[in-house]
């Protein structure tokens, strides 16, 4: 399906129309002053339909949430487990697409090998609504040097750019057609003056970014020329907040704990991951990596060095989230600016 | 159902603002929110897993009484009926002053002004206090002496453009580490940062000048800096001239005290001292940050006083990007100070002798007010075990964990005739209680905290309370049991508290919507203050209080030759109650150790992660040590977290004169491997 275009005016309607067939709208929401974080929507109203920076957490944190429940614990003698599923049909609208990159690297992750359930399912019942980004989110991101943004070029439903006076549409999927097909009348073929004028706008917003050589950078981590002192200052930045971790839309690592009371209970999955010094401890209480430097290190050679080598593309996606909530200061971004220059 | 509460981190005294994801009623995680003021999208990992604990299945659901030694579920009016008569007959027995409040510094303004209106206008007593006494004591009654308010002078923002941020007893990256996160930014813009600490902590790293002084020794430490800025006459005269008092007094006192005469006190070259000295009295703009590890002392307000003598004598006080900043422990233990959870004082520091300030209260609540100021949480403990003291009312404190020389703490609370907890988990103090009634957490009510830098902050209720009630729901009902009815709406009570308190008199629920205010906010219009003592000290003029070095109450001898200290780590909070309830905190730290230099450890032959024995004069432990040169030949350090491997049975129950502050900080010990 080609290119179409949505008037101003049209794109409430459709997201009435929307709302109607999900069980969650999930959008971006102004809550405290400036504050713009993923909402349900659906009856309470107040989504951005257009809206600057991105949120304050990702889509993860509805498919792999901070903690999840997985199973009730009817009875521990008896055995009895009882699977707790999330079948809600959710709408995701106004993804960035920095963050619709990082989904189609998720989805490698929970689905290709070892197919993950819970994730699986929440994904299938999901459509995504991309939103190109006509300005940086916030002055650390760096989505276009990571080839993430300013459009994505794939893993959307539909995709939305915004023009002055309306959105261009972009269909990525049979559950984006068939919006479509089901709003037909909202929909028109766009003029080639809002092509050239979606164009102008994210011709200006890549203007001066380089991407990275992320093959180079992955070679360089792989044969540790990395000088030492870039680890050691990071060693001494982390102070193992996990926001970095919990706030990534590409962080896969989860750990399991029961909550138990009695003979009944929940089990839970919740956020884990590379800060922490138990993450790898082992049994005997030793540790592959002593050093904390290391901890962190390996947060980012996996998303710049072992991703490259299973994915062909690294899992960082510069939203920019780890360094905007980095109590010590550190950013990704300086660090691929300063070793793969 | 998703719904995001905006409210405030419920661990240390920072202030951090989060919401809290909520979906069908289950509190899932939490996100940072970026227009906080204080905390501006970063969080700590404690914070990042304030939800855990909140709906875990160890919550205390119901009312427990207990019956020949065991706990029976009741219900709230069965209990409420029960406390409610106990302490109407203990009090006609007894007198109101056999009855003792403790109050909360995890609760909100709202239910610490409850807390202390239930003790004042209806048990009739001033025998109410709260946690303070065992972290900030000091700070209130120091710097009220020196400046005439007991609080931080500046805010948290000022910290990034310093030029030198001088750190003293206090682990900002560990304990607080939304204003470690400040202290990184303004290292990151060019500050030096002086730290001293008895352990080489995270910030030592980036230092500009490091000092590891033996604990207890600051006095001497700070003393000698002034003499020598003294000396150098790198002093303010200025400043010392026009906004201070008594400086002769302090010159007299420091002339005894040069960087040389120190150095076997202190352990510390006296040029590390001189240095140290110059770049914090010539930096432009300075600051003094510190906290438990100058407050837990015997001289803990001295130790206070002294850090006030420097910061006037530099003229680094009472103006912007200067002051002192102490980081307050508990997420609203400034506010339970500022509600008048204190035995001498109503809300706004009104002394209770104060007899306007009475007939204020007393008009007010219809009431006749006792005039005689109150026990202290330390003297309470002392009158249980003597027998004047028979009931005691603890509302989210756990005594037996927290306090120093936990055998002596068991004999006060077994000698009481009557002990209510109210707690959101069953703590080793609550398995004393003869009654417990189970609270609230801060997710589940609305109010208020006040944080380190005076703001006032909203909290909000995401979930229904656990139990039913929250704890300023059940004070009002106990109080109407009782015979006196309390407006217990916290916005109310916000409102009545504003009435009555001329320094927080603009403070309501509506204003503190956007980002809080920082007190004294005196009227409906005041836009709050970020800097006190501006052009002119609370007091008037500065004073210099000459401060004289004295050692700790325990020194080390042949039989205990080390010098133990105690403090917190980053992944647990205070007795572990809620962190160890988080699965990744617990993992991080999930026993007590005890951290040694590799010199002493070599001597006596200890291995890391070998167990050890450390014994002090009040008990023994038997832990696992931690080699490290980041802690100073001959001081020992344990984390106090751990409620099966309890730190303070080690620690020394002498206090400071003045404010009842125990010394956590330096007990002499020995140490063993087995």
């Amino acid at each position: 399906m080609g290119r179409l275009f949505i008037a101003k005016e049209d794109i409430q309607t459709l997201i009435e129309r929307l709302k109607e067939g999900c069980d969650e709208f999930i959008a971006p929401k102004k809550e405290h002053l400036s504050d713009v974080i993923f909402a349900d929507t659906k009856e309470a109203g107040g989504e951005l339909i257009d809206y600057e920076g991105n949120s304050v957490i990702s889509p993860r944190a509805f498919l792999l949430p901070q903690t999840e429940a997985l199973f009730e614990i009817k009875s521990i003698k008896d055995g009895k487990f009882f699977p707790i599923p999330d079948k809600k049909k959710r709408i995701f609208y106004g993804v960035r697409p920095c963050d619709i990159k990082a989904l189609i690297l998720m989805r490698s992750f929970f689905l290709d090998e070892f197919v993950d359930i819970p994730y699986k399912q929440k994904l299938e019942n999901s459509t995504f609504i991309a939103l190109s980004c006509n300005r940086l989110c916030s002055e650390e991101a760096f989505c276009c040097e990571m080839d993430a943004g300013p459009v994505a070029k794939e893993g959307y439903d539909l995709q939305l750019t915004a023009i002055g006076k309306g959105y261009l549409v972009d269909v990525g999927s049979e559950k984006g057609s068939r919006i479509i097909r089901n709003n037909k009348k909202l929909f028109a073929k766009p003029e080639p003056r809002d092509e050239k004028e979606a164009l102008e706008t994210l011709k200006c917003l890549a203007k001066g970014c380089k991407r990275i050589d992320f093959k180079k950078l992955a070679g360089m981590m792989n044969e540790d020329k990395i000088k030492p002192s870039v680890w050691d200052d990071i060693g001494l930045r982390c102070v193992v907040c996990s926001g970095c971790i919990t706030l990534c839309p590409t962080c896969s690592c989860f750990s399991i704990a029961d909550r138990v009371s009695g003979d009944s209970g929940i089990r839970l999955r919740y956020c884990d991951g590379c800060p922490y010094s138990g993450f790898t401890r082992m049994a005997g209480g030793s540790t592959p990596f002593p050093l904390h430097k290391d901890h962190i290190r390996r947060f980012f050679e996996h998303k710049l060095n072992y991703d490259v080598g299973r994915y062909g593309i690294p899992s960082c996606v510069g939203c920019a989230r780890c360094i905007n909530t980095c109590p010590g200061n550190i950013s990704i971004r300086k660090f691929i600016e300063e070793v793969a220059k | 159902m998703i719904k995001k509460v905006l409210t405030t981190c419920p661990y240390c005294g920072v202030g951090c603002g989060f919401y809290l994801d909520v979906r069908d009623g289950q509190i899932i995680g939490v996100i940072p929110s970026r227009a906080n003021s204080v905390s501006k999208g970063y969080l700590c990992v404690k914070g990042w897993h304030a939800h855990e604990p909140i709906q875990h299945p160890d919550r205390l659901k119901k009312p427990l009484i207990k019956k020949n030694g065991t706990f029976k579920e009741a219900s709230w009016e069965n209990a409420l009926d029960y406390v409610a008569d106990r302490l109407k007959s203990i009090k006609e027995r007894y007198g109101p002053d056999s009855l003792a409040v403790c109050a909360s510094a995890r609760c909100t303004n709202e239910e610490n002004f409850l807390m202390m209106k239930f003790a004042r206008a209806v048990l009739g007593t001033n025998n109410v206090d709260h946690c303070a006494r065992t972290c900030h004591s000091a700070t209130v009654a120091g710097l009220n002496q020196s400046f005439g308010s007991g609080a931080s002078t500046n805010s948290y923002d000022e910290l990034i453009h310093m030029d030198c941020i001088f750190i003293i007893g206090s682990n900002p990256t560990e304990a607080h580490p939304i204003v470690g996160w400040r202290v990184r930014t303004a290292i990151d813009n060019g500050a030096k940062i002086i730290v001293c600490d008895p352990r080489r902590i995270l910030l030592a790293e980036n230092a500009s000048i490091y000092i590891q002084q033996y604990p207890g020794t600051d006095i001497a430490l700070i003393n000698a800096m002034i003499n020598y800025i003294i000396r150098e006459d790198i002093h303010d005269k200025d400043f010392i001239k026009n906004r201070t008092e008594s400086f002769d007094a302090l010159k007299e006192i420091v002339k005894d005290y040069t960087p040389e005469s120190v150095k076997d006190i202190t352990g510390v070259e006296p040029s590390l001292i001189k240095k140290a000295a110059r770049l914090y009295a010539m930096s432009k703009r300075s600051c003094i940050m510190y906290s438990l590890g100058m407050t837990e002392h015997i001289v803990g307000t001295d130790n206070v006083m002294a850090m006030a003598n420097l910061a006037m004598v530099t003229g680094h006080v009472g103006r912007e990007f200067s002051g002192i900043y102490p980081m307050r422990g508990q997420n609203n233990v400034q506010g339970a100070c500022d509600m008048g959870a204190l035995p001498n004082v109503y809300s706004g520091y009104q002394p209770v002798t104060d007899e306007e300030a009475r007939k204020k209260f007393e008009r007010a609540w219809g009431v006749n007010l006792p005039a005689k100021g109150g026990l202290t949480l330390t003297d309470m403990m002392f009158k249980a075990i003597e027998g004047s003291l028979k009931c005691f009312y603890i509302i989210g404190e756990d005594q037996l964990r927290t306090d120093p020389d936990t055998h002596m703490i068991e004999r006060a609370l077994a000698s009481l005739e009557f002990l209510v907890v109210q707690e959101i988990f069953l703590s080793e103090t609550a398995k004393k209680a003869d009654v417990v009634l189970p609270g609230a957490s801060f997710a589940e009510k609305e109010g208020t905290f006040t944080c380190a830098e005076r703001r006032f902050q909203r909290v909000r209720r995401a979930i229904e309370p656990l139990s039913g009630k929250t704890d300023g729901n059940i004070i009002s009902e106990l109080s109407r049991r009782l015979g006196y009815q309390m407006e217990q709406d916290p916005k109310k009570v916000c409102d009545e508290m504003a009435g009555l308190t001329p320094m927080y008199a603009g403070v309501s629920f509506e204003r503190l919507e956007e980002n809080g205010l920082q007190w004294p906010v005196l009227t409906k219009g005041h836009p709050g203050t970020p800097v006190v003592h501006l052009g002119k000290f609370k007091r008037g003029l500065g004073k210099f209080v000459p401060i004289k070095h004295k050692p700790p109450a325990e020194v080390p001898d042949k039989e205990y030759p080390f010098i133990l200290s105690t403090g917190r780590i980053l992944f647990h909070y205070n007795t572990g109650t809620m962190t160890r309830r988080v699965a990744n905190l617990s993992r991080e730290y999930p026993h007590n150790f005890v951290q040694i230099n590799p010199i002493d450890a070599g001597n006596l032959n200890i291995k890391n992660r070998q167990k050890v024995r450390v014994k002090t004069r009040r008990g023994e432990l038997v832990i696992s040590a931690e080699v490290t040169d980041k802690i100073k030949k001959g001081v020992l350090w344990m984390p106090f977290h751990f409620s099966d491997e309890p730190t303070n049975v080690l620690t020394n129950s002498a206090f400071d004169p003045v404010c009842r502050i125990g010394e956590y900080k330096a007990c002499a010990a020995h140490i063993e491997k087995i």
